[in-house]
């Protein structure tokens, strides 16, 4: 992915597990302004700009169980290589 | 002429002349089971027939037909290609070798390591699957799709390979890429072994096999965990986390991504290096 496809997410406060729909807003925003084509390609651009975010979250006082149900963990958790039950082999 | 029957055709002619080479790039990646359609050859050369290579190819079947041109190289000393057709559909029809590949040891190290199987109907040796996916870690979207796929057949390998004793659980768990890897190993409780789990973590020099180990390894007293890739803040959450639960697959996640930027990055900075040499004026060296 290029840099310059890098965005900062609309808001100003921190996605907490309560912000689903704030993810969401996230995701329509980038297509809408066309800065991403599809939903996987949205995705994509707030995963990677997300990296700092999650470090941070990673370093904070948030439980595990926080740090799972924390919607930018569980839109990690849905990328990346796919489980038993998904793969082809 | 299927694509694969061409693929074989061509490196059958090169052999006919004593060029010595390994199938890599697309039809590497089709000989592993990825799906993908490809008209370009990509192979690595051996060092020995660089020199003289063009004069090999119009020795060749390949010129018999096709008046074979050289094109231009975007790494000169390293990277050659020759036209060497037309295809039907009017697209041209490139044959690319490498002498070094920027993401690969030396080619005696991966002809050691490469798979001989029967592609196009004819045996051909292409590029060994783990050097292969190491080979597509550039900065192109499309490597890193096909990379999936062959981390999942690479894994996949292993662990069949474990089970009937062709390999040690120790260098299997050191590879572990995927999720479904990971998973494979975790049903079958290899993750109690804490002999392998510990020389794994010793022998591994990949993040992502790090992410996927640590919780496991966390169980282990004794385990070292040498790469100092992963941040720290990540990798204390890796040794809390229960092994195989979406929190561990996402922090392997973040982990992977990290790797991947990198490495794109870190392609990108060879090419624009290159680019900057070539654009560079000089007193008549390589163009």
């Amino acid at each position: 992915m290029d840099e310059s496809q890098l965005v900062t997410r609309p808001s100003d406060g921190n996605l907490s597990a309560d912000d689903e729909p704030s993810l969401e807003n996230w995701i329509m925003s980038l297509i809408a302004d066309g800065r991403a084509d599809s939903l996987h390609e949205a995705e994509e651009i707030i995963l990677n700009t997300s990296l700092p975010e999650v470090s941070r979250l990673c370093g904070s006082d948030l439980t595990i169980e926080q740090l799972a149900a924390h919607p930018l963990f569980q839109l990690f958790a849905s990328h990346g290589s796919r489980g038993w039950e998904d793969s082809p082999l | 002429m299927t694509s694969e029957e061409r693929l074989a055709w061509v490196v059958s002619a090169l052999d006919s002349v004593g060029v010595r080479c390994l199938v890599m790039g697309g039809h590497a990646a089709r000989f592993y089971g990825v799906e993908r359609n490809t008209n370009d050859f990509d192979l690595h050369l051996s060092p020995d027939c660089w020199d003289d290579i063009k004069a090999k190819i119009q020795a060749s079947p390949l010129a018999t037909n096709f008046k074979v041109v050289e094109g231009p190289s975007w790494r000169p000393g390293a990277f050659r290609r020759f036209q060497i057709g037309v295809l039907p559909s009017g697209r041209e029809e490139w044959l690319e070798f490498w002498r070094h590949n920027h993401l690969l040891p030396d080619f005696h190290e991966v002809f050691d390591r490469r798979e001989i199987g029967v592609y196009g109907g004819q045996k051909i040796a292409f590029l060994g699957l783990r050097d292969l996916i190491r080979a597509k870690e550039t900065e192109r979207e499309s490597d890193w799709q096909d990379i999936a796929l062959l981390e999942e057949f690479a894994d996949s390998r292993d662990y069949s390979a474990v089970l009937n004793g062709g390999l040690d659980l120790a260098s299997a768990l050191s590879r572990i890429r995927s999720r479904r890897g990971f998973e494979s190993h975790l049903k079958a409780s290899h993750f109690r072994d804490d002999n392998a789990i510990r020389q794994a973590v010793e022998l591994t020099a990949s993040p992502i096999t790090e992410a996927f180990l640590t919780p496991v390894a966390s169980r282990n007293r004794d385990a070292h965990l040498p790469i100092a890739a992963i941040e720290p803040v990540v990798r204390n959450r890796l040794s809390e986390v229960d092994p195989g639960t979406n929190l561990h697959f996402a922090l392997v996640e973040i982990v992977r991504r990290r790797y991947k930027l990198a490495a794109q990055a870190a392609d990108r900075a060879d090419k624009e290096s290159i680019r900057r040499t070539l654009a560079a004026p000089s007193d008549g060296g390589a163009s």
